[in-house]
């Protein structure tokens, strides 16, 4: 095993106490003593998750990563394959060669073999996130003991309800637009990334974070005729209604005719995030506004959060979807407003890459 | 189109001549005038109205403006000495300009920059004489002088895209800021502001046809009182809605406009706008198409006739599109500048926003949000300085002591009109004037910004901060004035603004140049950069947190322009550079 510090690869009865014997640093995890991971692999998803430290991130978005990575180590391809070519040799040699003891010890133990490639398959190709939260935070914790907070980490710090020293005029001007996300950890990603900054953009939770200026922010946003709106959620229930939620709701955008446009994840985005899904409500599907039955069907059996992709594609893939609609009229000409389901999304790896090219109409700086 | 310079001390008679030849393209002539201990020398165009026609000289009195005052003055430099004697004139005092005088009575040297810092002034004691000169490579020009680079200068560059305050990249020389008279008398120097921008709000104002009828008038004026008698000017027309304003107080005016307008193939953002705008207001259109590949030849006399690194890479396309505006024979030409930093536009919004979330996550200054809005290398010190560079720029805190008397000035209680300081000072008075002045000047034109003109900046301070930036719409005031003689998809359409397409220029046909400039061996050589990060940006990628990839272009040309700067100015001594090609 590898220590992340001087990168000296160590045997099991060399490193005693979690210790690496070159550099004498301390090892979180120990897999011969029944950690799942390495340290490295916990390095590496953190740099991952952090753009090589050029990114902040939550949390959330490290649990996904380490599980990301977890399911790869899990799952070596030559593992399956001796499965299935070890029972493929041995029921070969069986018609072939018609051995002179060809019993069923053969179909038996070929039998055998092929039952075991298919559950190593079936648990590989498992739809469900498989480190859980209680485990994956236990082995935070101890990382975080070890090696400290890493660098990125976003970590709030209390905002008072309006800064006393703030210029008054402030709350009189507004946004060219606004992102409303489900979750107060969307706002904290895009926020501690300078999202907001870079786009001429309000980022807000549809649940009122952040506390401090929500009101504020709020004011400001209805003095935008033209504003433009986007959601951002995961592909849950309660996320997939939100756009058609702050059309209607008089305390979001509710008889401002504006149409709002979706760049959230749905169930059709689900492909990429195998193994990173969450169990769903188990509720009987519903057919509603903005949710059709086969959406409702997947969205009762599983929920895909957000935090699953990575934060250089919300980023990216989020900057995208603004950028395609920049020369859009938001305006509907009516009170009722609209919807547009847009999929900022709808390609590409989610884990790697490049993703979300650039768009025009980029006025700043 | 002028330069000046200027000694006093003991200094070698021929070193006049010597600073003005270093600027031979700021004229066709030259005029010094020497008495005992001090000396001034002028380099001029003949025939250009509205200019000083040589150094005044009367008894132990010299007198040089370069530049013209705002409304046209004959001989500038005559009335020099009244004006500086009388602070009501000082308070009225406008144009572009850079002048000094010499009072021997006294034995006291004054100079002094146009408000706004269309004209630069640059001084540097040296052997127990003190100089002063319009360009850097005229100080250069000194016999003796020591030139060696000042890496805390360079460290402000590669955070703001261009040398703000009072230091330059050259030990021991330091620059006038704008709207200030420098004294020297008896060895020492003293410097005073005579322009100070101060927020006065008029409740009348927030009655829109009081503004706008207040906003029509200083325009129009503004534009006038720039007209220096010529027949026809130029105008650079971008499309965009200051550009379009002055086109139409042009008009107003009854001079005959030739219009240029930039063209970047299918990467124009603005052409089609521009016709539009030419179209509406009967003004003849020129299109000055501008490739990477123009860059490539014109990169090194670029940057030598910049004087100062200027890290934006509009600089090219402008230096080539003044080049077209003088071989169609304008010796004046008029831009739109100065609209976005007077009436609320560029960094307001994004600042805002940056404000009322600063602190969700730990300390966040209102200096550190603003140097953010520079997109340069705030805050990647530690990806591209070397271990060395690092080490010589000192401690922190320089680059936001300059913003804070304008963030938090005591002239302004507005948050609006404290950004649009800093806006003014830094990037209009430190980067687009004296850049758009270099690009000009080097062909022989006369440019005038006439939104930067000092009655109309001090009437946008006394405009309610909401009549500037009106809910999410951009200068507000401004759209409402011109929209009765412009078309209605140009005042009232989203800002799109100047965009090279720089980062397919440098990736494209600027690879080759910015292999000599930016490559592993001349990297090394100047040891300034990491050579890892500058090779990620040259095979066109960022850090992952990079959203724009326009980003990448902006970067690598302004550590270009740094690159071919040091070699023109610290390894060349400021001498012409040849080609790159």
């Amino acid at each position: 095993m590898k220590c992340i510090r001087c990168m000296k690869d160590s045997n099991y009865k060399d490193r005693s106490d979690r210790t690496c014997p070159n550099c004498k640093h301390k090892f979180a995890f120990e897999p011969r003593g029944g950690d799942p991971i390495t340290d490295m692999l916990f390095l590496n998803a953190i740099n991952g998750v952090s753009g090589d430290g050029h990114i902040k991130f939550g949390v959330e978005n490290l649990y996904y990563e380490v599980n990301r990575r977890w399911k790869r180590q899990r799952a070596p391809l030559g593992c399956i394959a001796f499965f299935l070519f070890a029972a493929v040799a041995i029921f070969g040699y069986a018609v072939i060669a018609k051995p002179r003891h060809v019993n069923n010890y053969y179909i038996f133990g070929a039998a055998a073999l092929l039952v075991t490639g298919i559950a190593a398959m079936s648990r590989i190709s498992r739809p469900l996130v498989r480190m859980d939260l209680a485990t994956f935070n236990r082995l935070w914790d101890r990382w975080r003991e070890v090696h400290g907070i890493p660098k990125g980490l976003i970590e709030r710090a209390p905002l008072p309800e309006f800064p006393k020293d703030l210029e008054a005029d402030i709350g009189d001007y507004s946004f060219d637009r606004a992102v409303i996300c489900d979750r107060a950890r969307t706002v904290d990603l895009l926020v501690a990334n300078n999202f907001h900054f870079e786009n001429n953009c309000a980022v807000l939770s549809v649940d009122g974070y952040p506390k401090g200026p929500f009101k504020v922010i709020m004011a400001m946003l209805r003095r935008n005729p033209k504003l433009q709106v986007f959601v951002l959620h995961d592909a849950t229930i309660p996320g997939c209604r939100l756009a058609h939620q702050l059309i209607k709701d008089p305390q979001w955008f509710g008889g401002a005719g504006l149409r709002v446009i979706d760049l959230g994840l749905r169930p059709r985005h689900a492909d990429p995030f195998h193994g990173l899904l969450l169990e769903g409500p188990s509720i009987q599907p519903n057919e509603e506004e903005g949710i059709s039955f086969g959406e409702a069907m997947w969205l009762s059996k599983y929920r895909l959060e957000l935090a699953a992709a990575r934060p250089e594609q919300i980023l990216k893939r989020l900057f995208a979807g603004l950028m395609a609609h920049a020369a859009d009229d938001p305006r509907t000409g009516d009170t009722s407003g609209a919807v547009t389901t847009c999929g900022a999304f709808d390609s590409g790896g989610y884990g790697d890459g490049d993703g979300g090219g650039e768009g025009g109409g980029d006025a700043f700086g | 189109m002028s330069a000046i310079a200027g000694y006093v001390g003991n200094a070698d008679p021929g070193v006049l001549e010597r600073m003005l030849a270093a600027v031979s393209y700021r004229g066709d002539r030259s005029d010094i005038a020497q008495v005992p201990g001090a000396g001034i020398g002028y380099r001029m165009w003949s025939d250009r109205p509205g200019k000083s026609s040589g150094v005044h000289h009367a008894g132990n009195t010299l007198a040089a403006v370069s530049g013209s005052f705002a409304p046209r003055v004959d001989s500038p430099a005559s009335v020099l000495p009244a004006i500086l004697g009388d602070t009501a004139r000082l308070d009225r005092l406008d144009g572009n300009f850079a002048a000094a005088w010499w009072d021997g009575e006294r034995r006291k040297l004054s100079f002094l920059r146009d408000p706004f810092g269309v004209r630069t002034l640059y001084y540097v004691e040296h052997a127990g004489v003190f100089y002063f000169a319009s360009e850097l490579k005229q100080l250069l020009a000194i016999p003796g002088l020591p030139i060696e680079a000042d890496p805390v200068a360079i460290h402000k560059y590669l955070t703001f895209s261009f040398v703000p305050g009072e230091a330059v990249p050259i030990k021991g020389i330091k620059r006038l800021l704008p709207g200030r008279v420098a004294v020297w008398q008896d060895g020492k120097l003293t410097i005073t502001p005579y322009f100070t921008l101060r927020e006065k709000i008029d409740p009348a104002l927030a009655d829109r046809k009081t503004a706008v009828k207040l906003v029509r008038r200083l325009g129009r004026e503004a534009v006038k009182k720039r007209l220096n008698g010529e027949s026809e000017v130029g105008l650079f027309l971008s499309g965009g809605l200051d550009s379009s304003g002055v086109a139409v107080w042009l008009k107003q005016a009854g001079v005959n406009v030739r219009a240029f307008s930039l063209d970047f193939g299918n990467q124009s953002v603005e052409r089609e706008q521009a016709k539009t705008v030419a179209d509406k207001l009967g003004i003849d259109l020129s299109y000055v198409k501008v490739g990477g590949e123009d860059l490539a030849s014109i990169l090194m006399d670029l940057v030598w006739k910049l004087d100062l690194p200027f890290g934006d890479a509009v600089t090219g396309p402008q230096y080539l599109m003044a080049r077209a505006a003088r071989q169609a024979g304008l010796s004046a030409v008029f831009n739109g500048e100065g609209g976005d930093q007077l009436f609320g536009g560029w960094t307001s919004k994004p600042m805002i926003s940056a404000q009322l979330y600063a602190g969700l996550y730990g300390e966040d200054s209102r200096e550190q949000l603003y140097l953010r809005s520079y997109h340069r290398f705030y805050g990647l010190e530690d990806d591209l300085y070397t271990p060395a560079f690092l080490a010589q720029i000192g401690p922190p805190g320089p680059r936001r002591a300059l913003l804070a008397p304008y963030l938090h000035s005591e002239n302004a209680s507005s948050f609006l009109n404290r950004i649009r300081l800093a806006d003014i000072s830094l990037k209009g008075s430190q980067n687009i004037l004296p850049r758009m002045d270099r690009t000009n000047q080097c062909w022989g034109l006369d440019v005038r910004a006439p939104l930067f003109d000092r009655a109309l900046a001090e009437a946008s301070f006394t405009l309610p901060p909401q009549m500037k930036l009106h809910g999410a719409c951009e200068k507000y005031v401004l759209k409402l004035s011109l929209q009765k003689f412009l078309p209605r998809e140009i005042v009232w359409r989203r800002k799109f603004g100047m965009s090279v397409p720089i980062t397919d220029w440098v990736l494209g046909p600027l690879a080759g140049p910015l292999e000599d400039l930016l490559g592993p061996a001349s990297l090394a050589r100047r040891g300034l950069f990491r050579p890892e990060y500058v090779a990620e940006l040259r095979a066109g990628h960022d850090h992952a947190n990079e959203i724009r990839r326009r980003r990448i272009g902006e970067r690598l040309w302004t550590l270009a322009v740094l690159e071919a700067w040091m070699r023109v100015f610290i390894d060349g001594k400021g001498q012409q550079p040849g080609s790159m090609a």
